[in-house]
């Protein structure tokens, strides 16, 4: 407890190389926390948006070749897998049973290239609960030729004013007095109001391919507008769909699942395929682990088969890239943490080197006090852990400061941007796994870089270490 | 002698309408074999323009080879500059797409865009009329100065891109003046006038090929082939090395 007391107070009394020593610390480690905390974010917020987007952590397709070797997506079944969810005692948040194709929505002589999404509007409540409708209703669409557009998609097809009005409008407006410009501007926004409600009911063509490679166009209402941070989707009733891309009425070519632990998703994968390729063609794993679903179909595209080849596979998988490159900024924010941490660690074996050769005499005092070896030792030593833990605490004081600021901010970004963020905001993650072993580790160097100084003092003759002067 | 009077008009309605329903196997097959190059390679200079309503027009040329026997097609992009490189490869029923850029090929599809003009990649493949379709409705149609057959055309098969095609055919050599395309839902998609052809050998190739957008109102393309030649190319001219051999 002496001991304890005894480095506190030298740690107190010079506050200047204190300070200077922890706060190196703390920048160091600071840095490292909000690389960690940041990246982790972003990949939390791309695994989010992505599952939103690809609709589920867990994916299984049904993959076959027409005559002519083009590939088409069907799921004709799906009894074998729902049961063998069941028996393996998976728990699944959500299941979408989709029809998804590419099409080009037009209107109004615009055009734009989005996702088509059919929808089972009556098994799906919880999209219709979760859409965020700005005008409109869903009460209806099932078995309409209803459509469900974003507000990007709406402004792009001409279907409601822009938000803010162009460059040439809006500089034609700087030149008018306040007043006038204000009610430029109300006038503007009230129009955009109002076309919100009069495009429900307006038609949208959509151009498409069957899953056979024909031309289609199918003609849709607006039933309702959605806001989102994306927008790669435009919602119908799947049945339609299902027609126009020459599907069975009630089939569809995507089954995504959402799990309730995303860190399941792997475990749960490979479990599913172990009971799922005792029935069906399974793609093997190997071809589908690190590999996103259009490479594996690609693959399957040069390879021969007959009927009907199966792939079960992850969003871990479709991600692998992007997940890799964050991975790769976090190495290299590690390594220049760790850098410095050797900079700093030699800087402290020279403070103590120092504070050991200026503390000669006062060594000598607690020696010829009968202060052991021992203790000796350990006055520098917690003097190191203590300066250590401050820093360090620190260094993830500052950290957390920051990453709340970063967090807090509404960042208007591009809209591809969005995808790293949630909501608009930096999703910010603090593993408290990292932190004890940062804590660790930055504690169990210091302890080495102060061991070899604190030897030292130990090893001093009490009667010659009280004789000298500097 | 006024029992004679009705049969006899039964009789002369037929026989004209026997006389002129034509033989549409041998129509398309005949259209099929002017406008296909199955005996020799095929090479131009295309020019696509897009007009888009409130844009400016875009212009894109290209070189294009064809090998109709084979099933092959390349086109290699020569302007604008920013496109400059960038080709397409017909295989068979496979289209590859390939950026210089990145150096990779990538899958397309004859329903595609052609290098996001108005024209689609299917405009510049061999077309197969007799093989594809079957007719559906016929009639007579007096186009400008010409007088045309009309055609409903349907196709056989599911894997056809266009799924209906109404042609306006000349009824003295049998050259196609104007197309509507139509999808499964039967709704037009886009028409196609071929006002003049150039003769190449025998078969006959567009000068010019106008295509009208009816679904992005307002869209229109306009196809030029020129210097239009039938001279053997070597085979690796159809090959992904040549795309990368042709860029370094």
């Amino acid at each position: 407890m002496v001991v304890r007391r005894i480095a506190l107070r030298n740690l107190n009394r010079q506050k200047r190389r204190s300070i200077l020593l922890g706060g190196a610390l703390a920048f160091g480690i600071m840095v490292l926390m909000m690389v960690n905390g940041v990246v982790g974010g972003i990949l939390k917020s791309i695994e989010l948006n992505f599952s939103n987007i690809a609709v589920g952590h867990i994916f299984f397709a049904e993959v076959e070749k027409n005559e002519k070797g083009r590939i088409i997506y069907s799921i004709k079944d799906d009894a074998f897998l729902m049961d063998t969810i069941k028996k393996l005692g998976i728990e699944p948040t959500y299941i979408a049973r989709r029809t998804m194709a590419q099409g080009t929505l037009v209107a109004n002589g615009e055009s734009l290239s989005r996702g088509l999404s059919g929808v089972e509007w009556k098994q799906e409540t919880e999209l219709a609960k979760n859409l965020d409708l700005v005008s409109g209703s869903l009460k209806d669409i099932a078995g309409t030729q209803g459509i469900v557009i974003s507000i990007n998609q709406a402004e792009k097809l001409n279907l409601i004013p822009k938000k803010e009005p162009d460059a040439t409008v809006k500089s034609a407006w700087s030149k008018l007095p306040k007043a006038e410009k204000e009610a430029k501007q109300a006038a503007w926004d009230a129009a955009r109001e109002a076309a919100l409600k009069t495009s429900i009911g307006e038609t949208v063509l959509v151009e498409l391919q069957t899953v056979h490679g024909q031309q289609n166009l199918g003609e849709f209402q607006v039933k309702a507008i959605y806001q989102a941070q994306y927008d790669f989707y435009a919602y119908m009733d799947r049945a339609y769909l299902n027609k126009l891309t020459d599907l069975p009425e009630n089939g569809y070519n995507q089954f995504g699942m959402f799990l309730k632990n995303y860190s399941d998703i792997d475990k749960t994968t490979a479990r599913l395929f172990d009971v799922l390729k005792t029935r069906y063609n399974m793609v093997p794993m190997d071809k589908v682990n690190g590999r996103g679903f259009d490479t594996i179909v690609n693959d399957l595209k040069k390879e021969s088969f007959s009927g009907s080849k199966f792939i079960i596979t992850n969003l871990n998988n479709e991600i692998a890239n992007i997940k890799s490159i964050f991975s790769a900024v976090q190495m290299v924010a590690f390594a220049f943490f760790m850098l410095l941490l050797l900079v700093i660690m030699v800087g402290i074996t020279n403070t103590f080197r120092i504070v050991v050769f200026e503390r000669t005499r006062e060594i000598g005092t607690m020696r010829a006090l009968g202060m052991q070896r021992k203790e000796v030792r350990n006055v520098f030593l917690w003097e190191a852990l203590f300066l250590s833990i401050i820093g360090t605490l620190g260094g993830f004081v500052l950290s957390g400061i920051l990453l709340a600021i970063l967090g807090a901010i509404k960042w208007n970004v591009m809209a591809e941007m969005n995808f790293f963020l949630n909501k608009g905001h930096l999703m910010i993650t603090i593993n408290p796994m990292v932190m004890i072993l940062t804590l660790a580790l930055v504690a169990g160097l210091t302890l080495l870089a102060a061991l070899i100084p604190a030897r030292r003092a130990a090893k001093m003759e009490p009667a010659l270490a009280l004789r000298t002067s500097y | 002698m006024k029992k004679f009077v009705f049969p006899l008009i039964l009789l002369l309605a037929a026989t004209s309408a026997f006389a002129e329903t034509p033989d549409w196997n041998r129509i398309l097959t005949h259209i099929d074999d002017m406008t296909n190059f199955n005996d020799n390679d095929f090479s131009s200079e295309i020019t696509v323009v897009t007009a888009k309503p409130g844009e400016d027009n875009t212009v894109i040329q290209a070189r294009y080879f064809r090998r109709d026997k084979a099933k092959q097609m390349v086109i290699v992009i020569l302007k604008p500059d920013v496109q400059k490189g960038q080709a397409y490869l017909q295989q068979d029923d496979d289209l590859w797409f390939y950026d210089p850029e990145s150096r990779k090929f990538a899958f397309s599809s004859m329903k595609d865009r052609f290098s996001d003009s108005g024209a689609q990649n299917s405009d510049f493949s061999s077309v197969q009329l007799h093989v594809d379709y079957s007719v559906e409705s016929s009639g007579e149609d007096k186009l400008g100065k010409f007088d045309v057959w009309t055609v409903m055309l349907r196709a056989k098969d599911k894997s056809v891109a266009v799924p209906g095609l109404k042609l306006w055919i000349r009824k003295d050599n049998d050259l196609v003046l104007k197309q509507e395309q139509y999808s499964l839902s039967n709704r037009l998609l886009r028409t196609l006038a071929i006002p003049s052809y150039q003769t190449v050998s025998g078969h006959f190739f567009p000068v010019m090929m106008l295509e009208v957008d009816n679904v992005k109102v307002g869209e229109k393309t306009q196809i030029t082939f020129k210097d239009v030649s039938i001279a053997k190319l070597p085979d690796s001219v159809y090959s992904k090395s040549y795309l990368e051999r042709v860029n370094q």
